[in-house]
């Protein structure tokens, strides 16, 4: 059994205890959906080193992420920048220590107290007047942060079946495919059982309108009836891709596009792509390009991913709620089939909420909808041997120059350094 | 047989490393922390820091009644404090350090007149450095000066701190420095902090730290309409730019760094106490959120061993004024963070690795806050942390118009 199993186990049987009487059959039993604040697997958010010293701050605390992955010709992580903003509301001291693999972390932009670091953590203390912003640019250890990435990606150019990589600008046969597969699925125990299905459907109603409102989902009570079944599903975060390949320069001709759709802009082709991976539609997405290139270079792929807590799979079908859609008789079996979709939704949270953590909050008390976090994905130039270049002052200078600082092999944080003081 | 005594001369040369040497039954070493601070010149400030650094020792453990001491690793290190004057020069504060490399020091706790001509060698010999009364910008930097750490308020702090302050009040304000180091990083400090609001400024005007009479510059101060004055200067010339501005009945409203609490300023002005009212300066606070217990625990321990920090002042009614161990306060955490650095590495063997431990252990301040450096930040009193004090019948109070300075209780000065 995998570590994020039994932590689903966990979740699952303390929600199986008060249901257990119910095997025999007899009375009803009250059962609640898994919490979406009970984590289904290790990680997000990411380990450290245990906390230097007890997190104190006697306010709330809201985080946004902006996670920059820099990844290399073939989709591999080679650089993780986390751009950390905290938000504390309240007056008073504030002393935190937030685990994270961190190589090196500096002032991010906007930030009214600097961060510190120590061995495996980020640091910050000081006084909140009433609201403080705290920002830090986190260069985060690939080898840790990398595998707990949400989506992994595969992309593969080749021009008369030799691969395109480097400087290089060739014509010939193009070839192109692109993978995105969300990685965020994982295996949890849930239970299958019947309950009243007008209950469950106002249930469900009220779970959707407060996640739609950015509040917290309600604990909604499930009266079961008969037997309850312990059963394993996949969980994954419903994540929201938008994405494109670009050239820098070069034309295609007879240009054969799947998957995506292709738009020229500043003379540029490009190819993009939007859709929606889990949540009900599949895990993984491909776009395939084919055609005649001429001098055409290595694409740039550019992917936007973000855990969205707005489940598509909690929205009824063919009604605006699931109280009017089963009484217009639009679910089948709806006395076992809403708590699947109670179930599912719930373990959908808990995954997005993970990521949307991750670099964990430090104030786990905050309601899920107040934490957010975006992934960024580029190729970044391939790396030659010798010097690496000057960096340049924007975000993706910086982590184009972290992942070229990888790459040749130098530390990623002494050329952060150099760009911070450029 | 001669590997065991190869060993056997490696363990010496190790004690003799720390200036020790091997007693009886365990192994007993001796370990030197200098304090290079201006006894001559400054001695209320040499005299707390060099105290600071004997109660931290102590209370870093004890290997007897009252000797200063630790077993880590089945080696005693007995704690041996060597005061140093610097008298402010930066050369005599040059022959200071030598002086700790050859004595092998384990740490030199640093006023920090002349630090930036005495890190490299302490850093070769691998000595940290704790600055505990000097807050200038460069005197810092965890990249370049990977030795050096601070336990004071920062002077870019102090100014911000000041600018946030003074700033919505709508006060034109003239900028008065001395020709110290203290007074030229302060000036730096207030330039930067100003920066984006130079309408501000009415004035920026040198004060000469030798002169006395300070009524020229104070008039010219005057005279381009500033309405608030920031005197960034030691505490002989904040007393003699306040004298200068109250004999010629100018009540402007004056600000100052921390100096501004030394006791020389109201020793000074004694004849004239109602000058002292209204003076106010930004510092360090000396208590935690949770309230003012433990500096009073701290401030107890202070006066039990030394007695009271006498200001030689008295209050209206005839009693007599005390001030606060604030300056010891800061070197005596110094050298707790520094003992627990030793214990995490397992003994003060390997110079650098101590050093790097000075980035990852925290210890429960004088005040009851934690106080840690880490590797991005060899700053122990974080900005967040300055506040303001007010001067009223020569004891001083926390402000109540700024938020931080409203939370803090008074501390007790009058035992």
């Amino acid at each position: 059994m995998t570590r994020s199993v039994r932590l689903a186990v966990l979740v699952v049987a303390a929600a199986l205890v008060s249901a257990a009487p119910a095997a025999g059959a007899v009375p009803p039993a009250i059962l609640a959906f898994p919490s979406p604040r009970v984590p289904l697997s290790v990680e997000p958010p990411l380990m450290g080193s245990p906390a230097s010293f007890p997190v104190r701050f006697l306010g709330h605390i809201t985080s946004a992420q902006r996670i920059r992955v820099a990844v290399d010709e073939t989709g591999r992580p080679t650089a993780v920048i986390d751009t950390l903003r905290l938000t504390l509301r309240g007056s008073g001291d504030y002393a935190l220590s937030i685990p994270a693999p961190v190589l090196d972390v500096r002032p991010g932009s906007g930030t009214q107290s600097d961060p510190g670091i120590r061995r495996g953590s980020i640091v910050w203390l000081g006084f909140s007047p009433g609201r403080r912003v705290l920002v830090a640019d986190a260069v985060l250890d690939v080898r840790k942060a990398g595998p707990v990435l949400p989506v992994r990606t595969s992309l593969e150019a080749t021009v008369d079946g030799r691969p395109l990589t480097g400087r290089e600008r060739r014509s010939g046969s193009l070839d192109l495919r692109l993978a995105v597969r969300n990685a965020t699925s994982v295996r949890a125990l849930a239970f299958a059982a019947q309950a009243d299905p007008l209950a469950l459907a106002d249930g469900l109603d009220r779970i959707r309108r407060a996640i739609r409102a950015g509040r917290d989902a309600p604990e909604i009570p499930i009266s079961v009836r008969g037997r309850v079944r312990a059963r394993s599903v996949q969980a994954e975060a419903a994540l929201e891709v938008e994405g494109e390949l670009s050239f820098a320069s070069g034309r295609t001709r007879g240009l054969r596009v799947e998957g995506a759709s292709v738009v020229r802009t500043d003379g540029r082709l490009r190819i993009r792509f939007s859709r929606r991976l889990g949540d009900g539609h599949p895990l993984a997405l491909e776009v395939r390009a084919t055609g005649e290139a001429l001098r055409l270079p290595p694409p740039t792929l550019r992917l936007r991913v973000t855990p969205t807590l707005r489940l598509e799979s909690l929205d009824p079908p063919g009604a605006s709620t699931w109280r009017g859609a089963v009484r217009a008789g639009l679910v089948e079996r709806p006395g076992t089939r809403l708590i699947d979709v109670g179930v599912a939704a719930f373990l959908r949270l808990a995954r997005v909420n993970q990521y949307r953590n991750f670099i964990g909050n430090p104030d786990p008390g905050v309601p899920i909808p107040a934490n957010e976090a975006v992934f960024e994905y580029e190729t970044t130039a391939s790396v030659a041997p010798g010097p690496a270049p000057a960096p340049e002052p924007s975000g993706l200078g910086l982590l184009a120059t972290v992942a070229l600082a990888a790459g040749a092999g130098l530390a990623g944080a002494a050329l952060l350094v150099a760009w911070a003081h450029s | 047989m001669r590997r065991r005594w190869f060993l056997a001369l490696c363990v010496l040369t190790v004690l003799a490393g720390c200036g020790g040497d091997s007693g009886g039954g365990g192994k007993v070493a001796r370990l030197t922390i200098v304090v290079s601070a201006p006894f001559s010149r400054s001695p209320y400030v040499a005299e707390t820091i060099a105290r600071g650094v004997e109660l931290g020792a102590l209370d870093s453990g004890q290997v007897a009644a009252g000797k200063a001491g630790f077993n880590v690793g089945g080696t005693t290190y007995e704690l041996r404090v060597l005061q140093l004057d610097s008298g402010l020069s930066p050369r005599q504060a040059l022959r200071n350090v030598r002086r700790a490399v050859a004595e092998k020091a384990i740490a030199i706790v640093d006023e920090g007149t002349g630090v930036d001509a005495t890190w490299s060698i302490a850093r070769r010999a691998g000595i940290p450095i704790g600055i505990v009364y000097q807050g200038g910008t460069g005197l810092v930097d965890p990249e370049r000066r990977p030795n050096v750490f601070r336990i004071a308020p920062t002077d870019h702090g102090v100014a911000f701190r000041l600018a946030e302050y003074l700033i919505p009040k709508g006060l034109k304000i003239a900028l008065l420095y001395d020709d110290t180091g203290y007074g030229q990083q302060g000036a730096r400090a207030l330039d930067e902090a100003f920066s984006r609001n130079r309408e501000a400024v009415a004035t920026r005007l040198l004060l000469p730290s030798g002169q006395s009479d300070l009524a020229p510059q104070i008039l010219r101060a005057r005279r381009a309409g500033a309405t608030a004055l920031i005197v960034w200067a030691r505490g002989p010339t904040i007393a003699n730019a306040l004298a200068a501005a109250r004999s010629r009945n100018w009540s402007v409203p004056v600000y100052t760094p921390p100096a501004g609490a030394d006791p020389v300023v109201r020793q000074q002005l004694a004849d004239h106490p109602e000058w002292v009212d209204g003076l106010t300066f930004a510092g360090g606070r000396l208590t935690a959120e949770v309230g003012g217990t433990a500096f009073e625990v701290f401030a107890t321990r202070y006066r039990d061993a030394y007695g009271p920090d006498r200001v030689g002042v008295e209050t209206r009614a005839g009693v007599a004024v005390t001030q606060p161990p604030e300056y010891a306060m800061y070197p005596y955490d110094f050298v707790r963070l520094l003992v627990a650095a030793i214990r995490s590495v397992e003994g003060p063997q390997d110079r650098d690795a101590v050093l790097s431990a000075m980035n990852e252990v925290t210890v429960a301040g004088a005040n009851g806050d934690e106080r840690a450096f880490n590797r991005r930040n060899h700053d122990g009193v974080v900005d967040d942390d300055v506040y303001f004090a007010r001067f009223r019948d020569m004891v001083f109070r926390p402000v109540k118009d700024d938020p931080l300075s409203a939370t803090l209780p008074a501390i007790d000065q009058l035992q």
